[in-house]
């Protein structure tokens, strides 16, 4: 017994990442384990009428091109049911992107203190709890293998081409930061430049030849909507930017070692050049308001919190004999679990799971060939995944054909018939879906008898 | 349920494979390290060949 016990205090490091590890799985876990499909957020329902779509329309040449899909197909090909692609493949993705941030810092610190330190500071970093619970699974997947293009750069393994093609055509834009990164590393380490050159070029060519039709879409999209996003319209703003967490929420949530990020890329940022130039991109990206840049402060908070736990490391090694300063860090620890564990379990859900339930219910009432109406743009992800109809919402999807106005006359105008002949636009039977946000209408819907009442959250349009 | 362990197992055999005949030297790292190489490898091979194939 003694020998065992001396052995786990040989090992305290690793001894303390399991039980790390073992948080963050709680962590990320915790809003699904709780509310099931209603526990992550927007893209749910998107991810899950593509990865469905995708599959039943495998070999169909007519599809535009959608590098993820490569990668559903394949799982759904071996016999994974849509919902374990959709929930289970991406918790896994979630716990495999945990563990090769610790492997990572591990292997670019070669200490195995810092290592605990990085995946503290990463289970319970609440902007990487936010980015798991958004739902970004392409963002998620490329954020997994920009770290393994870490180590594949480490090691000058030619598989590097292979994860930046992954992460080129599964999404694009994680690309960016990781790609300038590795192109400024290359003109300055001489060493590491034909090994840079020849993956970087391979992997380039290799993208633009399989995913040419995506890549094209983003650059059009730049055009047209301005690369600059920062004074974008209201409508459009939000998923110009990326969505995600805003700069003062990211502050906030991060305020306890952002500083910490800062004074060790100050003093550390030498030694972990790759890194440093990585971190500096990112808030160079942030900053300028490029395309979807929000989305740049998720790799920000990773090479932030590399630098973090390098900082602390350092930090709490020369503060060994003060008595006060172990007192505080402890603190801060116990600071880090708790802000973490009260985030969790004070998040709300986007939607409800009886709101879930009540959408999957859609399919079995409402004929194959009827449009299906979301009076809100709100529930329309969750109806389109969960559902097998053409849903129709405010200025969503390929089926809206009313301008916003004439959504507001739709919502909010005293004149029905002007109502009904906004619903005469469409040529096939129209259902009203209302989700718990949406009761509100009840009232308009029970004015007239032409709304047939099927359920309070499914109404039938009698043209 | 079990397509998804299927898949799982897919996925570490190719990588496996792959390492196997191109990395050997990352069947020698610790093993945390391993079985993040083997999980990705398995990944972007996979999804590589379907995207070349489909």
């Amino acid at each position: 017994m003694k020998k065992e016990l001396n052995t786990i205090y040989k090992q305290w490091p690793h001894v303390a990442a399991v039980f790390v590890f073992i948080f963050y799985i709680i962590n990320r876990v915790w809003m699904y384990a709780h509310h099931g499909a209603a526990g992550f957020g927007y893209d749910t329902g998107i991810y899950r009428h593509i990865i469905r779509g995708y599959f039943e329309r495998l070999g169909d040449a007519s599809l535009p091109s959608f590098g993820f899909s490569s990668f559903s197909n394949a799982l759904q090909f071996f016999g994974t049911h849509t919902d374990d692609v959709l929930f289970l493949w991406y918790i896994l993705f979630g716990i495999a992107l945990c563990i090769t941030f610790y492997v990572v810092v591990k292997l670019y610190t070669k200490n195995n203190i810092i290592a605990l330190i990085a995946l503290i500071l990463f289970a319970t970093s609440i902007a990487q709890f936010e980015f798991f619970w958004w739902f970004y699974y392409r963002n998620l997947i490329g954020l997994f293998f920009v770290l393994l293009s870490f180590v594949f750069l480490y090691y000058r393994s030619y598989l590097l081409v292979l994860s930046l093609f992954i992460i080129g055509t599964i999404h694009p834009l994680s690309l960016i930061p990781l790609g300038i990164t590795l192109s400024i590393v290359c003109v300055y380490d001489k060493e590491k430049r034909r090994y840079l050159f020849v993956s970087g070029g391979v992997s380039l060519l290799s993208i633009f030849a399989f995913n040419f039709q995506e890549i094209v879409s983003y650059i059009s999209l730049a055009m047209q909507k301005t690369l600059y996003v920062s004074d974008a319209s209201k409508q459009s703003g939000a998923e110009l930017t990326g969505q995600f967490i805003s700069l003062d929420f990211y502050i906030r949530s991060s305020f306890l070692y952002i500083f910490f990020a800062f004074a060790g890329l100050v003093l550390y940022g030498k030694k972990y050049r790759e890194w440093s130039i990585f971190l500096i991109i990112n808030t160079i990206l942030f900053a300028l308001g490029i395309l979807f840049y929000r989305r740049f402060l998720i790799f920000f908070d990773v090479s932030a919190l590399f630098f973090a736990s390098i900082f602390l490391y350092y930090f709490l090694q020369d503060a060994k004999q003060s008595r006060l300063l172990r007192v505080v860090a402890t603190l801060f620890f116990a600071l880090m679990f708790f802000q973490s564990m009260w985030h969790m379990t004070h998040k709300q859900p986007l939607v409800w799971p009886h709101e879930i339930l009540y959408i999957e219910s859609v399919d079995s009432m409402v004929p194959t060939d009827a449009y299906l109406l979301t009076i809100n743009s709100h529930y329309a992800p969750w109806v389109q995944g969960f559902t097998y109809k053409d849903i129709i919402a405010p200025g969503m999807f390929e089926h809206d054909r009313w301008s916003f106005e004439e959504w507001q006359e739709f919502w909010h105008g005293e004149d029905m018939e002007m109502r009904f002949g906004l619903l005469q636009y469409y040529d096939k039977d129209i259902f009203i879906f209302l989700g718990d946000r949406d009761m509100w209408f009840l009232d308009t819907l029970r004015e007239d008898t032409r709304f047939i009442r099927i359920k309070d959250y499914l109404w039938k349009v009698s043209l | 349920m079990e397509g998804f362990f299927v898949g799982l197992v897919i996925i570490f055999l190719v990588g496996s494979i792959t390492l196997i005949l191109f990395e050997r030297r990352f069947l020698h790292v610790s093993f945390l390290e391993r079985t993040i190489l083997i999980f990705g490898t398995g990944i972007m091979v996979v999804s590589a060949l379907f995207a070349i194939v489909f």
